[in-house]
């Protein structure tokens, strides 16, 4: 589904991302983890197509990825970590636009809303400004609105940032069942405890190279500990312990 | 602790000045030293002949004038930057979450805001004013006496803007009330216009009435007497301790009470629920509706929606001595044509720009930058020709002009949009600006430098062709040509627009302000 290959971006002097090599399999819930600053946002707009690689390629569904491959954007969706709503819309118009540039099916379109309105709770809330929601209120509509459509890839870049405990575990609970219908998931947290309970596999990105990538228990093998939690296995590798 | 938000505050400014960069701030000192050579002296220059030569009997209605037109500049621009000040740059929360009291922080704030948008401009006009009445009058007392005024006057007005915020804050949405006071600030040129013009033409008149009032400034601005010279500044001061308290009262209760939570009611927005359509008719719907739910979006359109009116009174000047009512088929049709080029370009230009706020949303979605051009494009369209036929159609009614020459002008003023709308969104997508502090400025200093050129171009052309035609109209080879000629434009014009188009898919090279 994702093949990553050697993909790199240069800013000035500075490489942000180097030589990143991976792939990612249908069905998978993929983690990509690292510190601030080490190039997960780069990466992820980068395969979204949204930024131009300095270096490497990105294929998504076999096909090279790039900004103006709307065929390859119409089967994804990014929720990215500050979501980029339209202000001067209600929570259904936005809704509402994003199902028309999907040109999805009206009947799908409403089932499948009113099933994630269902589950983060927003029942009567559509109806008023965007600019005037919360962040996790705006975190809930940008989920909706990535999650309608039923892409075969979700990007999410920090989606449980602002939601409540029991959007959080729905949200949790929904990929993991949303991976079994074989479609994937690439995530993007600080979260680790959640990485470590929903990923199928795991990448550590440090200073915009891999550091480590695999299962968790590979993981726990690399460093040799076979009870570890993702959070010391991070530590360890990144140095912050 | 008031002293610490006040030196807080002016250190902020410092920083502020400090990061404007070289280039603007060597153009801000030229401006204000431009501003303290010419206009300035010549305002002082009015001020004291005015002071010194009005009879007597009309000083008062004359000072009432003075303090009635400072007022109502200055309260419109108080609430403005007190809104953006208290409300909108959440500074206020930030004190608040120290240990700084309500009553302290707004103190500090009002006298900063006092100092900066009344007294900085009413202590100087009560100091030219005073001393002018002291040289007539012979008594510097009255001096004094004027600088009490315009202070008192300066506490009123910072007051009131103070009392109104706080108090609609718990009625309106404040970014409501904001977009409303940008929307009066776009449209303020034109009652400026319109009020000097009205004073210039009636000044005296004015006066006059306005001295009929029952106002005297009699025994404390001029003629000074003891007696009621001190008492009116004693009440003087007594109103103002009255006006600071009661805005006092209004904005720390507000204040403390968390003025956002102040029970106002969300407005809703009822729309129907799933609806899907064509991503293009999508696209523009999403452009109307960030056009009509905004008055700042409304206040930056509008000045350029009244363009053809100055492209009007320009022809009828140049063609001196006819009077609106005489406005000919050539006029009409010219005025159109540069009327319709210098509104598409600019709102080409401002609606694409536009998109570089949510340029990152739009990329991720499955849209060719085709679609996204082409809904921009149309959206363009039935905004700006309608309008701009509209505003024709109402001259038409009062030119000599003839039906045939109506259809003309709504056939060149479609054919114009066409051929304009896109080279605007060229210009807008050429380098688009994103400010979070002015969210309405998108266009970069290239493109405005562009679009100001054009503008004069078309003022120069539409004198030209006016001086070609003369007073017999243009014939029907020259109208045909001319029609002709637009075609063609307007046709050609949609290779541009794939340009936009392919400026969408390959991202716009986005400017981050602020």
């Amino acid at each position: 589904m994702i093949k990553v290959d050697r993909l790199g971006k240069r800013y000035g002097t500075h490489d942000a991302v180097k030589n990143l090599d991976f792939s990612v399999g249908e069905g998978e819930l993929f983690a990509f983890i690292g510190p601030n600053g080490s190039g997960k946002s780069t990466t992820i707009q980068m395969i979204t197509g949204l930024l131009k690689a300095t270096s490497g390629s990105v294929e998504l569904f076999g096909e090279e990825m790039g900004m103006d491959r709307v065929h390859l954007k119409k089967r994804i969706s990014f929720v990215p970590d500050t979501p980029d709503l339209i202000g001067k819309l209600t929570g259904r118009e936005y809704l509402n636009f994003i199902s028309s540039a999907y040109r999805m099916d009206e009947t799908d379109f409403r089932e499948e809303q009113q099933k994630l309105v269902d589950l983060f709770d927003l029942e009567g809330k559509l109806d008023t400004l965007v600019e005037e929601y919360s962040h996790g209120m705006r975190q809930k509509v940008a989920l909706i609105g990535a999650l309608v459509h039923r892409p075969d890839i979700l990007f999410l870049d920090e989606p449980t940032v602002g939601l409540d405990p029991k959007s959080n575990r729905n949200l949790k609970n929904y990929l993991r069942d949303y991976i079994k219908q074989g479609k994937t998931v690439f995530l993007t947290t600080h979260n680790l405890a959640l990485a470590e309970e929903i990923a199928t596999d795991i990448l550590i990105i440090y200073n915009g190279e891999n550091l480590a990538h695999g299962s968790l228990g590979e993981l726990r093998s690399r460093i040799e500990e076979p009870d570890a939690t993702l959070e010391d296995i991070f530590l360890k590798l990144t140095g912050g312990s | 602790m008031v002293r610490l938000i006040l030196k807080t505050e002016l250190r902020s400014l410092f920083n502020y000045w400090k990061s404007l960069g070289e280039t603007k701030m060597v153009l801000y000192i030229i401006l204000g030293l431009l501003l303290l050579l010419f206009p300035l002296p010549m305002l002082v220059s009015v001020i004291f002949s005015l002071t010194l030569s009005f009879n007597e009997s009309v000083l008062d209605g004359y000072i009432l004038l003075l303090s009635i037109t400072s007022a109502a500049v200055l309260t419109l621009l108080s609430l403005h930057f007190i809104i953006k000040d208290m409300i909108l740059d959440r500074s206020v929360q930030l004190y608040l979450s120290f240990p700084i009291s309500a009553a302290e922080l707004f103190f500090a704030k009002f006298i900063k805001h006092v100092l900066i948008y009344a007294a900085s401009i009413l202590l100087p006009l009560g100091a030219v004013l005073g001393t002018a009445l002291s040289m007539r009058f012979g008594q510097w007392m009255l001096l004094a006496d004027s600088l009490v005024y315009f202070s008192v006057l300066s506490i009123f007005i910072v007051s009131l803007a103070y009392a109104f915020i706080f108090l609609t804050a718990n009625i309106l949405p404040i970014r409501k009330i904001s977009e409303i006071l940008s929307f009066l600030g776009a449209i303020s040129f034109i009652l400026v216009y319109l009020v000097l013009f009205l004073i210039g033409d009636a000044f005296t008149g004015m006066t006059a009435r306005l001295s009929d009032m029952p106002v005297s400034f009699s025994g404390f601005l001029y003629d000074y007497e003891v007696l009621s010279g001190s008492l009116a500044v004693l009440l003087l001061i007594a109103a103002a301790v009255l006006a600071f308290k009661a805005a006092e009262l209004i904005s720390v209760r507000a204040l403390s009470r968390g003025w956002e939570a102040g029970g106002r009611t969300v407005r809703k927005h009822r729309t129907a629920d799933g609806r899907v359509r064509h991503p293009i008719g999508s696209l523009m719907e999403k452009d109307l509706r960030l056009t009509t739910r905004n008055f700042k979006e409304i206040a930056a359109l509008l000045p350029y929606y009244l363009m053809p009116l100055l492209f009007i009174y320009f022809s009828t000047s140049v063609d001196a001595g006819s009077a609106p009512e005489a406005i000919g088929a050539s006029q009409l049709l010219v005025t159109a044509i540069g009327g319709t080029l210098v509104i598409s370009l600019f709102i080409g230009a401002y609606n694409t720009a536009r998109d570089a706020e949510h340029f990152a949303m739009l990329k991720a979605l499955p849209l060719s930058g085709r679609h996204i051009a082409g809904a921009k494009y149309g959206f363009t369209l039935l905004t700006t020709v309608p309008v701009v036929m509209a505003a024709f159609a109402v001259v038409w009614l009062f030119s000599s002009a003839g039906i045939g020459v109506l259809l003309q002008l709504l056939v060149f003023i479609t054919l114009v949009s066409m051929a304009a709308v896109p080279v605007g969104m060229y210009i807008g997508s050429a380098n688009p600006v994103v400010s979070s502090k002015n969210p309405v400025k998108r266009l970069d200093t290239a493109s405005n430098i562009v679009i100001t050129v054009a503008i004069f171009a078309a003022l120069v052309l539409t004198a030209i062709i006016l001086g070609v035609l003369g007073d017999d109209g243009a014939s029907p080879v020259q109208l045909l040509t001319a029609g002709g000629v637009l075609l063609v434009l307007a046709l050609s014009s949609l290779w541009m627009l794939r340009k936009v188009g392919a400026r969408y898919d390959q991202g716009f090279k986005i400017t981050y302000k602020d």
